[in-house]
């Protein structure tokens, strides 16, 4: 069976246009535009029959689920994380950390949170890849590895047909070139920046864009680049600062987010700009929504007194785990086979059947796989654009939903 | 398996039943005839005394999407504030102005809502508005899709193609984004901020596309004509919240040439010039024009004071207002060559002459505004205010003596100005009935909801009287869902899905090749996945479609 326009739920491009065959051989790829789109189907057509897991030994999945059920009326503070999934398994996670009185956070929340921060604290002003494709003249990348994250970030949107703009330069400021040797225009620039200077870089390219520079300490920045860049971005149509929030991996790094779309807001004084948060793989966009819009808050949500209590810094889930502030880890993840982190408490891990398990957990139930054993949804990286993925198969398992379901109906 | 809801006063105005004492009989979910001596009646409700109406039908919400979503996320504060235990039957939640779908679900139908419409529903972000609405229980909902502002149209428009050809493209719209009915958000002025333009007057041109917004309104409102849609075109005017505004928002109802069209939260556009301070109420000017045009319907977005937050897919008057915010944050967002976004908090002062002129303004068109069938009670939650201080909305407009009172309290500046205290109007509960039920089910095409007759879907609330109506709509005694009773004393006592209600109006097939070609050479998600199907409706999104006809198409 071939199926075409078919979504790729794995990065935050979330590219609609594959073409699979799925047969009693497998599902695989027929035109290869992208290795982690390969990756995410061939994981799917590993391991057909696990079966589910206590302490390691194989059980029915009534045992596991019964068990799973018993840690969970046992634990003060569950911590619910991994959350690789689609709005279905959000959904789910989402009943369970309500009904379990949970903490929930994506294991991605550092780099979830530089960006969600700066929308509670200041808002900011951004935009979606059909507009970046088809308007923006200038785009500035920011961040290391961009063009590896997002394989087919330039074909898709940098190098394909624009509407509304004849050319299109783009400047990389990190310590890559963020692939713009695969720019179609010649003209695209690299401003080699080490990541823990980003934070002056941003703050030097906000002041030179409002033409005070006076202040700057130039003595390692590359200046004279950054005022080339303030003055492209005084003279483009539309311009798309962009940025891979985890790159930011330092101290205060929202800070940076921040200044970036501070910068964004000062071109739209008089100009037309916007942001573009390049993140959103892994079910992080879907994730942190559904949680939104189901408890009113973001993502690091805790609902152990029975209402939802929201806190980033508190709710961390890497940070709960690291200072053993949890009591049981639910690892709810049925995109990915990342094996979830060792932890003091005990682990219930439910999701993809290829997960790797490096610390043996107390549970393991297979699921599903979005878009390959059930239909779901998944969100892009601008947050705005939802994508459907269908079945390609018969399921080899229930799907998070179904398990995360029973799991509720034994505990209650 | 009878239910009888016995000796209740009925206000029903679509058979123009006004208080009469009446028994009404509810079977499988549906209003049915009295059944001969009762036969088959398994339980009555004993009702001497209660006032029972059809369930209450908002038809402008903003409960989904992704601007309520970026709404919440700014609103952080709020939902510290405000938030909710959950229970065996109920989930937790948090929010007042930006409730999280649960409490949002929980919340209408404990003021005796069963049925509400999201009104700006962009295509590529109808998954999530969607998904939002059904997961906010207890009620029925559908979306609006937003059309005026997208490149498609514009170009086509640009090019001139014909009228059956946009007919065909809202149709296909419409079909393929699961909608009841269409809406334009400051006609093609979200596309005009995107080249830079920071106003768009009614007979101003795109500078892109050399189209004005009276075009635009004219090709879609005669769209919804021809292809027999029931919900009038539903237009957010240019030129929202600019002093002098009035003229354009007139100008804008003229602009459909007859056709039905609906001017939503129309206080936000009656605005007038005069005054020291240049900003003065012109709810007289549009009070007459509404009452002088039998096609245009309108609701108020009346606003009240307190803290909220205004979210609307106007980003050019969004952006140009984000310096009036409180507190001072706020999110824009360009979507997609199709529409935009922009999320601003605002807090409303009684002291603030502003905005007690807006407060003022906005019942001075609902008392001025002659026909309750054409004039719909919103706050266009939450842009003017919440939508649980309807309540309190209601009691302004029935109670003359608490509306002066509270007038008394507002900018004395602004009460000068106001000529609300010359307004002797005071609505009955038949005429509170036709603008929160009958008239919103007859306007959206939904035959069988928002009366009683035989065959309604059983959808109903019953009341406590009580000489304030604030507290009598506040707290119903009882509110059915499909027959089956889901509220009780303010409690909510089962929990129901709803269903979203669409309309599937029929379209050339040809369209498609032209959508087609434009999405999948210009846009980054392919057109066979922009469509949402009845089937995704049901068992991914989990809201099924309940179908609504259209008149039979006439070009």
């Amino acid at each position: 069976m071939e199926i075409t326009d078919l979504v790729c739920p794995n990065c935050g491009l979330a590219c609609d246009d594959l073409t699979v065959t799925s047969d009693s051989s497998g599902i695989s790829i027929d035109q290869v535009r992208c290795q982690q789109s390969v990756e995410f189907f061939k994981l799917a057509n590993l391991d057909n029959q696990i079966e589910p897991q206590i302490a390691g030994r194989p059980v029915s999945l009534e045992d596991a689920v019964a068990k799973a059920a018993e840690l969970l009326q046992a634990s003060l503070l569950p911590l619910i994380t991994g959350l690789a999934t689609d709005v279905s398994g959000a959904r789910a996670a989402m009943l369970l950390a309500d009904k379990a009185g949970a903490c929930i956070d994506h294991e991605q929340g550092d780099a979830i949170f530089r960006n969600t921060r700066v929308v509670q604290d200041s808002g900011w002003f951004t935009t979606t890849l059909t507009e970046v494709r088809n308007r923006a003249d200038v785009v500035v990348l920011i961040g290391d590895d961009i063009a590896a994250s997002f394989p087919r970030l330039y074909e898709r949107i940098f190098n394909a047909s624009a509407l509304f703009t004849e050319s299109r330069h783009i400047v990389a400021i990190g310590p890559d070139n963020a692939g713009i040797n695969q720019c179609s225009s010649a003209s695209s620039t690299h401003i080699p920046v080490a990541l823990e200077d980003l934070p002056r870089v941003s703050a030097a390219l906000r002041l030179l864009f409002n033409n005070i520079d006076a202040v700057i300490d130039d003595d390692d920045l590359p200046l004279d680049a950054l005022r080339q860049l303030a003055q492209q971005l005084k003279e483009a149509s539309y311009s798309c600062i962009a940025w891979k929030s985890s790159s930011l991996n330092y101290a205060h790094a929202e800070l940076t987010v921040e200044m970036l779309s501070e910068l964004v807001r000062d071109i739209n004084v008089k100009q037309r700009g916007a942001g573009l948060p390049l993140g959103g793989g892994d079910g992080t966009t879907s994730v942190n929504h559904v949680c939104t819009w189901q408890s009113g808050f973001p993502l690091r949500t805790d609902f152990s007194t029975g209402t939802p209590h929201h806190d980033w810094w508190k709710n961390s889930g890497a940070r709960r785990l690291a200072d053993q502030q949890t009591d049981l880890l639910l690892w709810l993840s049925d995109l990915s086979v990342k094996s979830p982190p060792s932890s003091a408490c005990p682990q219930i891990v439910i999701g993809h059947p290829a997960t790797a398990l490096n610390h043996v957990p107390e549970v393991f139930i297979p699921t599903g796989i979005p878009g390959v054993d059930q239909a779901g949804m998944t969100f892009r990286m601008d947050s705005v654009v939802a994508l459907p993925l269908r079945a390609l198969r018969e399921p080899r398992y229930p799907s998070m939903q179904t398990i995360v379901e029973s799991i509720v109906e034994a505990t209650l | 398996m009878i239910t009888k809801l016995a000796g209740a006063k009925v206000y029903d105005p679509a058979h123009g039943v006004d208080g009469d004492i009446r028994d009404v009989y509810i079977r499988d979910g549906h209003i049915i005839a009295a059944p001969d001596h009762d036969e088959g009646v398994t339980q009555t409700y004993n009702l001497n005394g209660k006032i029972l109406m059809a369930g209450a039908i908002d038809l402008h919400t903003h409960i989904g999407g992704g601007k309520v979503n970026l709404a919440r996320t700014l609103m952080t504060q709020e939902h510290h504030e405000h938030h909710h235990h959950g229970s065996t039957l109920l989930r937790s939640g948090s929010g007042i102005a930006t409730p999280s779908t649960l409490s949002a679900g929980y919340h209408y139908a404990q003021m005796g809502y069963t049925s509400a419409f999201e009104p700006a529903v962009l295509p590529s972000n109808a998954r999530q508005a969607h998904l939002e609405m059904a997961d906010t229980p207890m009620l029925d909902t559908g979306g609006y899709i937003m059309l005026g502002s997208d490149d498609l149209l514009l170009q086509m428009m640009n090019e001139g193609q014909g009228q059956s050809a946009i007919n065909d493209y809202v149709a296909w719209t419409l079909n393929a984004t699961q909608s009841i009915g269409v809406k334009t958000v400051n006609p093609g002025g979200i596309n005009a901020f995107k080249f830079n333009q920071r106003s768009l007057d009614v007979d101003e041109e795109n500078q892109h596309y050399g189209v004005t917004p009276r075009r635009i309104v004219h090709a879609l409102s005669q769209a919804i004509e021809d292809l027999g849609v029931p919900f009038p075109l539903h237009v957010h005017a240019s030129n929202l919240g600019v002093p002098g505004n009035f003229d354009s928002t007139i100008a804008t109802m003229h602009a459909a040439e007859g056709n039905r069209i609906h001017l939503t939260h129309i206080q936000f556009h009656s605005y007038g010039t005069e005054g020291d301070r240049k900003f003065s109420s012109a709810a007289a000017e549009i009070s007459e024009a509404v009452n002088g045009l039998p096609n245009v319907t309108i609701d108020v977005g009346q606003i009240l004071f307190g803290q909220t937050v205004t979210a609307s897919g106007d980003t050019m008057s969004q952006h140009r207002n984000h310096p009036h915010g409180h507190p001072k944050k706020w999110v824009c967002m360009d979507i997609e060559c199709e529409a935009g976004c922009g999320v601003v908090p605002f807090r409303y002062k009684d002291k603030d002459f502003v905005n007690a002129l807006q407060w003022s303004i906005g019942l001075e068109i609902f008392l001025m505004v002659e026909d309750p069938w054409r004039v719909f009670l919103t706050t266009d939650h939450p842009n003017g205010a919440p939508f649980t201080s309807y309540p309190h909305l209601i009691r302004l407009l029935m109670d003359k003596t608490f509306r002066n009172d509270q007038l008394e309290q507002i900018n004395p500046g602004a009460r000068e100005m106001s000529v609300l205290h010359t307004l002797e109007r005071e609505y009955s509960l038949y005429e509170i009935a036709i603008m929160t039920r009958a008239a919103p089910a007859r306007l959206l095409g939904m035959s069988d909801y928002g009366h009683m007759g035989v065959g309604a879907v059983a959808d109903l609330t019953v009341y406590n009287p009580d000489d304030n109506p604030e507290i009598m709509f506040a707290t119903p005694l009882y509110v059915f869902k499909e027959g089956e009773l889901v509220v009780e004393n303010g409690d909510i006592v089962k929990t129901v899905r709803g269903r979203s209600h669409v309309v599937h109006p029929e379209y050339d097939r040809g369209i498609e090749s032209r959508v087609r070609d434009f999405v999948n050479e210009h846009y980054t998600v392919r057109f066979n996945n922009l469509r949402i199907s009845d089937d995704e409706m049901a068992e991914v999104i989990g809201s099924p479609v309940v179908v609504h006809p259209c008149k039979e198409r006439s070009a």
